[in-house]
């Protein structure tokens, strides 16, 4: 707990600091009025001084994990399989890279086989007839056409 | 009088069979895609406006129309279910609608969620139909410097949506504030913060982050088991129990005609609109509560505000676009397009050369509201079902939907991947107690403050004066000041006597 | 066996309906047919802008009465890849080398977003097709203003530098060339404010936080009608026929101000001269029908103007330089 809430500090600090010279790079003031680089400024600014307060108080915090046990297992699972769906979006079609997705993670949660295959292709018959035939949103389109 | 017996022709115009068929196909198709996470009116709208083609003007506006405050009732369905919020003007409704389905009162949540928004719908429309000529001016009052202090009075409602660490919701709220800032710059028209990609350009959009922080990052808790399995109520479902109880109703009156007030003058400033009506509506609703500590937790309140504001947004969304003919939000302005397109030009005029039109529009959002708070009634013990689905299906389907929302939203696979990376910085945001509330709503406002800022500072050379010295802008900042000093010192004096004890 | 229909049903959709479509806008670079007839599928009209802003009301009106005429034996698909401020949609579209199956409309984004440095491809990355109309700008005042001429206005801001403040869209904008090309030949400063919208910056005139505006035909005319607002002056070279009492810049001395917003048709580089032939003689018929006349120009109060490629190749051109050397005047480019 303590750890972890320590590193997120130090990454907001980071940032903190990037977004405050950035601002000063874009131009602080113009003639009469804040420039692009006002806001972003203090916002820094501002992001320093409460990353800062964060780490304070996390000196006398508990140190129990925040995480429960297999916790980033599952995150990195369901964000990395959401990333490679659309990463592989563009040669197999969103629809069917949509349904890929959804089965993955149906299975990775303990659906059956069965289970598994019946999320995909109802995935990929409800979306084609919602969104493609009837929101007409243009998915992008794979090597199989779909 | 005069109004009234226009109204009633109007009526006479509106309950044509034609002109209440679009207006239930119009609303059919609103709460469908305003349930779709992501998808929001506008999309409603361009989808359906080709089919209106060759309609008669009246009849496309009402269905057009239809889908615009539609879409305010379906977003509460999927922001109490899943915690997606259906569109962006729904995302405060997921704070008390989730909790309460989890609670296993979804269908009371829902049924709250419906009935708000008729009152606050209904009432909106009352307003409209008297007033809309004479509010279009007092819009006209609002300059740079007032929306400045309006955003800084939306922001200073972070201090009561801040959780546990004030400043882990300051982070979060500044965190919301440097996304604003991305893309191109209204003043200079450069770009920033877009490392180069021409996504970026145009700025971040609010509901592609929403639907991370809260849409995806709740079904990796879910997935995680951490948010034990929703449950159905237990009670079999009959139509009395979705009905909100006595309890509930005494407990939201007041926050839904305060909601509808806010949301209602807020919708009618052009560029503020739905969102942030809701994000004000519950903050104050939470501020002035008497148990404020339940909000969040399931409060039946929570949704009960933002959703009357909502829709009171939408139909006060309606005034500028009508009496001044400028349109105030990007669905309005579709709308505007419409309109132009059938050689109906909106501004003061239209109300004296088409009061067909003005009030068969008018009447037709009466019988909307109707028909809409009906089938959503109707329709609750289905969605219900929805929690009855087995987690892991669930999770698949949702997240195939959030996906698929997000890239529909522009048409960009770059926002759908920005949703996946959101959900993995929402469910680490909600595991180290950042709370992602202060987040998305620095990220509405954050835009229209800076320019606001700008605008004011260009328009007075320089000179800080201008937000004191105009005394619209100085109420309002009193108000802001009020609503972060108020409640530290009300902890003070109250902390007192427990010291004496 | 339900799964198994259900997954034949799949396949079979799949295969019937996506198959059919596929080929579009696939047609790869210098491969040469045996000459079939452009065009033998339906062409994507590809709008940068989201659904229901200008560019989108012009294609989605083209698409239409291309349609009703049978102009083209084949249909035009809207489709919008907004985001970047058309940069999104204008790369997509220029990375489509030698397809004709594919157009865009140009608006003053085609120039403005590349010049900001916004944009990886520029005009140079287009095939110019056919200019079909122009916005002109009007100088608006608030109905009780007082001025009630150009002159008035002019006498006022030379006495007061920078005291008059000027709404318009963004920094770099048509609002923001308008206004440095009247200030450059009246040897004026304004105040220009920068807006989200044209719809912000009426509002903020109409409420008297800014003196001055610019407006396109149609909301000026809306106002003017209403008694809210006027305009003094008007972009063009000749009077407007629905505004006969606004006169120009031009008659009042100032002949540099002089400025339109295009509206016109880009293709990818380098398609086929037969497929431009096409098109260039399409976009020709439609300008000369009546419907379009009846269906879009009339109701947006747009100024008709049709330009064939070459010319409107020229145009692109001219209206680069111009805006090049405006936002350098105004230290805004480096």
């Amino acid at each position: 707990m303590r750890r972890a809430n320590q590193a997120a500090a130090l990454c907001l600090l980071a940032l903190a600091v990037y977004i405050s010279v950035t601002g000063l790079v874009m131009g602080y003031y113009e003639k009469s009025a804040p420039g692009p680089g006002f806001l972003p400024f203090w916002i820094g600014v501002f992001l320093g001084l409460s990353s800062l307060g964060i780490l304070w108080e996390s000196r006398s915090s508990k140190d129990a994990s925040l995480f429960p046990p297999g916790a980033f297992r599952t995150l990195f699972a369901i964000t990395g399989a959401g990333a490679a769906a659309i990463g592989l979006s563009s040669t197999l079609g969103l629809l069917l890279a949509l349904a890929l997705l959804a089965g993955f993670a149906a299975r990775f949660l303990g659906a059956s086989w069965s289970q598994t295959a019946v999320t995909a292709v109802a995935i990929t018959v409800t979306f084609y007839f919602l969104f493609v035939r009837f929101l007409m949103v243009s998915f992008p389109t794979g090597i199989l056409g779909i | 009088m005069e109004t009234l017996r226009m109204l009633l022709s109007g009526f006479s115009v509106a309950l044509q069979p034609a002109n209440l068929l679009a207006c239930l196909i119009g609303v059919v198709a609103g709460t469908l895609v305003g349930a779709l996470p992501g998808l929001g009116p506008s999309t409603g709208v361009a989808v359906l406006l080709p089919l209106t083609f060759g309609m008669n003007p009246v009849t496309a506006i009402v269905m057009l129309a239809g889908i615009y405050y539609g879409a305010m009732y379906g977003g509460a369905i999927a922001s109490i279910l899943i915690n997606t919020p259906g569109d962006a003007a729904a995302v405060m409704t997921c704070l008390d609608g989730y909790p309460l389905a989890q609670k296993g009162q979804a269908g009371a949540a829902l049924g709250m969620a419906s009935f708000s928004s008729f009152i606050g719908g209904t009432i909106s429309v009352v307003i409209f139909t008297f007033l809309a000529p004479a509010l279009a001016q007092a819009t006209l009052w609002f300059g740079p410097p007032e929306y400045f202090a309006l955003m800084v009075m939306g922001l200073s409602t972070v201090s009561g949506l801040t959780g546990k660490s004030p400043f882990k919701g300051i982070a979060s709220m500044l965190i919301g504030l440097a996304l604003s800032c991305v893309g191109t710059d209204l003043v200079t028209g450069l770009p920033r913060f877009c490392f180069g990609r021409p996504e970026l350009y145009s700025g971040v959009e609010f509901i592609t982050v929403a639907l991370g922080l809260f849409g995806i990052a709740e079904l990796i808790s879910l997935a995680a088991s951490e948010t034990p399995q929703l449950r159905r109520t237990e009670v079999r479902l009959n139509f009395r129990n979705l009905l909100p109880n006595r309890e509930d109703w005494a407990a939201s009156w007041p926050h839904i005609l305060r909601g509808t007030g806010i949301g209602f003058f807020i919708g009618m400033l052009p560029g503020a609109g739905g969102t942030i009506a809701s994000f004000i509506s519950y903050s104050a609703a939470k501020r002035l509560s008497r148990h404020p500590e339940k909000f969040g937790e399931g409060a039946i309140e929570g949704v009960a505000a933002p959703e009357s504001a909502n829709n009171a947004a939408s139909v006060g969304a309606f005034v500028p676009l009508l009496a001044l003919g400028v349109p105030g939000s990007a669905t309005t302005a579709v709308l505007m397009g419409a309109l132009m397109m059938y050689n109906l030009r909106p501004g003061p005029l239209i109300f004296e050369r088409n009061p067909q039109f003005v009030w068969g529009l008018v009447s037709s959002m009466y019988v909307g509201n109707v028909m809409l708070m009906l089938l959503v009634l109707l329709f609750i013990p289905l969605f219900v079902r929805v929690l009855d689905i087995p987690t892991h299906t669930l999770v698949g389907w949702v997240i195939a939907f959030i996906l698929a929302g997000s890239f529909g939203l522009n048409n960009s696979l770059f926002d759908a991947g920005m949703t996946v990376a959101f959900g993995f910085l929402g469910y680490l945001m909600k595991r180290l107690e950042y709370p992602a509330a202060p987040l998305v709503l620095a990220l509405v406002l954050g835009n229209m403050m800076e320019n606001s800022l700008r605008q004011s500072l260009l328009l007075s050379h320089g000179s800080l004066a201008i937000f004191f010295t105009r005394p619209l802008s100085l109420v309002i900042l009193l108000i802001a000041a009020a609503a972060v000093l108020v409640p530290v010192v009300r902890s003070l004096t109250r902390a007192k006597p427990a010291l004496q004890q | 066996m339900r799964k198994a229909l259900g997954l034949l049903l799949v396949v079979v959709l799949g295969l019937g309906v996506f198959g059919c479509s596929k080929p579009a806008g696939q047609a790869t670079e210098g491969e040469k047919p045996a000459a079939p007839k452009y065009p033998e599928k339906p062409i994507t009209f590809l709008v940068p802008f989201s659904a229901g802003g200008g560019s989108d009301i012009m294609a989605r009106a083209i698409a239409g009465v291309m349609q009703k005429e049978g102009i083209l034996p084949q249909p035009l698909v809207v489709e919008n890849k907004p985001g970047g401020s058309g940069s999104i949609g204008y790369s997509y579209v220029a990375g489509k080398v030698g397809d004709p199956y594919i157009i865009s409309t140009v608006s003053s984004s085609f120039w403005t977003t590349p010049l900001a440095g916004n944009s990886p491809v520029s005009y140079k990355d287009f095939t110019p097709v056919a200019a079909l109309a122009m916005d002109p700008f009007l100088l608006m005042v608030k109905e009780d203003s007082p001025y009630k001429t150009l002159d008035d206005l002019i006498k006022a801001a030379k006495a007061k530098p920078e005291g008059l403040a000027v709404g318009g869209t963004s920094g770099l904008s048509d609002d923001r060339v308008c206004t440095a090309l009247l200030e450059k030949q009246a040897g004026v400063k304004f105040n220009f404010v920068p807006f989200e919208g044209g719809g912000d910056a009426m509002t903020a005139l109409l409420g008297g936080h800014v003196q001055l505006c610019w407006a396109s035909p149609g909301e000026a005319l809306n106002q003017l009608e209403a008694k809210k607002a006027r305009p003094l002056a008007v972009s063009t070279e000749e009077r407007l026929a629905k505004l006969p009492d606004v006169p120009t810049f031009k008659e009042l001395g100032y002949d540099q101000v002089v400025f339109y917003q295009f509206r016109g048709i880009v293709a990818p580089k380098n398609i086929p001269e037969e497929a431009l032939k096409v098109l260039e003689e399409a976009f020709k018929k439609l300008s000369e029908s009546p419907a379009w006349e009846k269906e879009y120009l009339e109701p947006n109060m747009v100024t008709a103007r049709y330009l064939p490629a070459k010319e409107f190749g020229d145009a692109i051109i001219k209206q680069n330089e111009l805006y090049t050397q405006i936002f350098k005047d105004l230290g805004l480019l480096k």
